[in-house]
């Protein structure tokens, strides 16, 4: 033993590897005695801990039991030699690797071949040298360490990953709740959506008003998945809260750049592009910020007009800065309206937007109104290799249907009970706006909602404001703006009105508009009794009887002719009184 | 991948820009400009996009951010030479509007 004793290296300097304390497990396999608490003996100096086994089977067992780290085997051994127990241990599943050293009496090259495509990692050959052993260990318990660190690397990073998922799954479910554009059920109105990540940064909103016009809006957060999902959500709310009350594209697109502007990081912005679809008044607007060229096309001519992006995207100007002017078409039963984020017309024609455009064009264009989706598209949605979300939306106008929607109005219903009950009876309200306020203020909305606080029956909130509307535009446009003559019937001259209005509009220094609201029963019932004056001159009443309904004023007031009691204009022409009946059962 | 180079001569910066402008290269972009913010020797920063080959709207918003602190150190920030593509993108988000833009 003395012998022995001398021949073991003293305890190695250095010994901890990346901070690794581990106490690793060896077992070790001789069937000679001596040889065995040799093993041990260099084994325990290291500072492991051992098993010992003294043939094949018993390898087998202590390796199923105690799970080593390392196995030391000797390759003679009997019941069961090393190499049956080797391939024993090899056959049970592992995800970890652990090392097995064949101890060789035998300097056989055929046998140490047999050994390490055996599964053996290594070998040694007896007499065993206690200071290669001591050495090899080391090397082995080096190896074992930096596995170690990667399994729990792994670990670690699965538990990420899960709480991740996680969290996305949570984030799509509130996202999908707060931009459903199905609250929309439109015919006309198609929507193609395929987010590149698990989280779409584009939204599509659409809702209409309470007359009936149709509100659209595609926007798209910088980059995508996750901050680019959070970057619009900002818009959802205020778009659907300010169209079902009424208020008009700039107003609206005012709201949403403030919010942005005071939400976003400076990094972070939205391109977005709106759209609103008057029916009544036959008028598209629409404006482009920052995304691919909206496309306007006309079925029946087989032309498409491109309107690029001419603004800034939201969230960019402060608002003061902020300034939005839609552009206006006129709206036509065969023109259809398509709007795409870059994702997919970048996808199109290889990065090329320009490109990309005119293709889009020309596949919507050559694909009829009542199909699904043409062949092009389909694929671009259905491959997995994109980088942006893609996103896609067309409008038939003439497939869209001119309604109002009450059903927004009359939700409200239960809540401005109680206030009429405490208000009870007859009620007056009026409100003058000069030349400024004409200029910037959307006041329709405004007064609706005063009024709807009064408590309105239901479905005479839509009716009201469609009443208010076309007589207050009627005061603006006519008596102000002496927009009358300008007027005629053709698509070109159209825009041409809506450029002339805006300009003078702009222009607008004096005058005033005037809106009263009176609430009064009469033997029949209650009713409202809606004033609108401005100061302009007036016009001649007897135009009023040649203006058709065809024409773009004779419209609007037929309208409100077909919901008031009586229209009446009164002094030379600048004052119009209208009665609406409201519906039975108040007060 | 994003390469930056920087020199600065009297009183202008260049920072010339090659590769693929993203999100992935927004640290480099940083550094780039952190220090010439600081720098009172300098005036103007312009920024070369001949090499840029593909920027997206990450890059965009480096730019605004740039803007920025750039308004508060009273400097002024040129963006010069982009090609097709880049040019596009700047011009159909309306950058003209917010920086100087040459060609």
């Amino acid at each position: 033993m003395a012998d022995l004793q001398s021949n073991i290296p003293p305890e190695p300097p250095g010994f901890a590897v990346n901070g690794c304390t581990r106490a690793f497990k060896v077992l070790i396999a001789d069937d000679s005695r001596s040889a065995l608490a040799l093993l041990k003996a260099v084994v325990s100096q290291l500072g492991f801990e051992t098993l010992l086994a003294s043939n094949g089977q018993e390898v087998v067992e202590l390796y199923r039991e105690h799970a080593p780290d390392l196995v030391l085997l000797d390759v003679m051994m009997p019941v069961m030699d090393g190499f049956d127990a080797l391939r024993e241990i090899r056959s049970i599943q592992s995800s970890r690797w652990v090392p097995v050293v064949f101890l060789t009496a035998l300097d056989d090259s055929d046998v140490l071949k047999k050994a390490l495509l055996a599964g053996a990692d290594d070998f040694l050959t007896k007499p065993i040298r206690p200071s290669i052993l001591s050495a090899k260990i080391q090397a082995l318990w080096r190896t074992l360490c930096l596995q170690d660190q990667v399994l729990s690397q792994h670990v670690e990073l699965e538990a990420y990953r899960d709480e991740v998922e996680e969290e996305r799954r949570i984030a799509r479910g509130l996202l999908e709740m707060m931009s459903n554009a199905n609250r929309l059920m439109d015919g006309g109105v198609r929507i193609l959506s395929k987010p590149a990540q698990h989280l779409n940064g584009d939204i599509v909103a659409a809702a209409r008003t309470p007359s009936g016009k149709l509100h659209l809006l595609l926007a798209d957060g910088t980059g995508h998945g996750l901050t680019a999902a959070l970057s619009v959500l900002p818009t959802v709310e205020p778009f659907y809260s300010m169209t079902s009350k009424g208020f008009a594209l700039p107003t609206i697109l005012d709201e949403l750049n403030r919010k942005l502007y005071s939400s976003l990081p400076r990094d972070c912005y939205v391109a977005a592009c709106m759209l609103g679809i008057d029916m009544v008044e036959r008028r598209i607007e629409i404006w482009n910020a920052g995304l691919p060229d909206a496309l306007l096309l006309n079925r029946k001519a087989h032309t498409t007009k491109r309107l690029p992006s001419r603004n800034l995207p939201l969230g960019i100007l402060r608002p003061a800065d902020f300034d939005a002017v839609p552009e206006s078409f006129e709206f036509l039963p065969d023109t259809a309206l398509v709007l795409a984020s870059d994702g997919l017309v970048e996808a199109l024609a290889d990065n090329d937007l320009d490109l990309g455009s005119e293709r889009l064009a020309s596949i919507m264009l050559a694909s009829p109104a009542d199909d699904g989706w043409p062949d092009e598209i389909c694929n671009l949605s259905q491959s997995d290799d994109h980088a942006d979300d893609l996103t896609l939306v067309t409008i038939e106008c003439g497939q869209l249907v001119c309604n109002r929607d009450d059903r927004i109005l009359t939700s409200k219903a239960g809540s401005s009970k109680a206030v009429a009950a405490a208000l009870g009876g007859d009620w007056a309200v009026e409100i003058t706006l000069d030349a400024f306020r004409l200029r910037e203020a959307d006041i329709v909305p405004v007064l609706l909602n005063l009024v709807r606080g009064f408590g309105l029956e239901q479905g005479g909130a839509a009716d009201l404001f469609v009443v208010m509307s076309e007589l207050f535009n009627n005061a603006l446009d006519h008596g102000l703006l002496c927009l009358d003559t300008d007027y005629k019937n053709h698509a070109s001259d159209m825009e041409r009105y809506f450029e002339i209005r805006e300009a003078r509009l702009e222009r607008l220094e004096n005058g005033s508009v005037t809106i009263r609201l009176e609430r009064m029963r009469d033997a029949v019932g209650a009713l409202l009794e809606i004033t609108v004056r401005d100061t302009g001159a007036g016009f001649d009443l007897a135009i009023l009887d040649r203006v058709n309904d065809e024409s773009r004023g004779g419209r609007g007031l037929a309208l409100v002719r077909s919901l008031c009691e009586s229209l009446e204009f009164r002094g030379v022409g600048n004052i119009a009184v209208a009665r609406l009946r409201l519906a039975h059962g108040s007060n | 991948m994003l390469t930056v180079s920087t020199k600065v001569f009297n009183g202008v910066a260049e920072i010339e820009l090659a590769g693929r402008f993203d999100f992935s290269g927004r640290k480099a972009f940083r550094e780039a400009y952190d220090s010439l913010l600081l720098n009172a020797g300098v005036q103007a920063i312009e920024i070369g996009l001949s090499g840029v080959e593909y920027i997206d709207s990450s890059a965009l918003g480096m730019l605004l951010l740039l803007r920025e602190r750039a308004e508060e150190a009273n400097k002024k920030v040129i963006l010069h030479s982009a090609q097709n593509t880049v040019a596009r993108v700047l011009s159909v988000a309306n950058f003209g509007r917010l920086f100087e833009i040459r060609g």
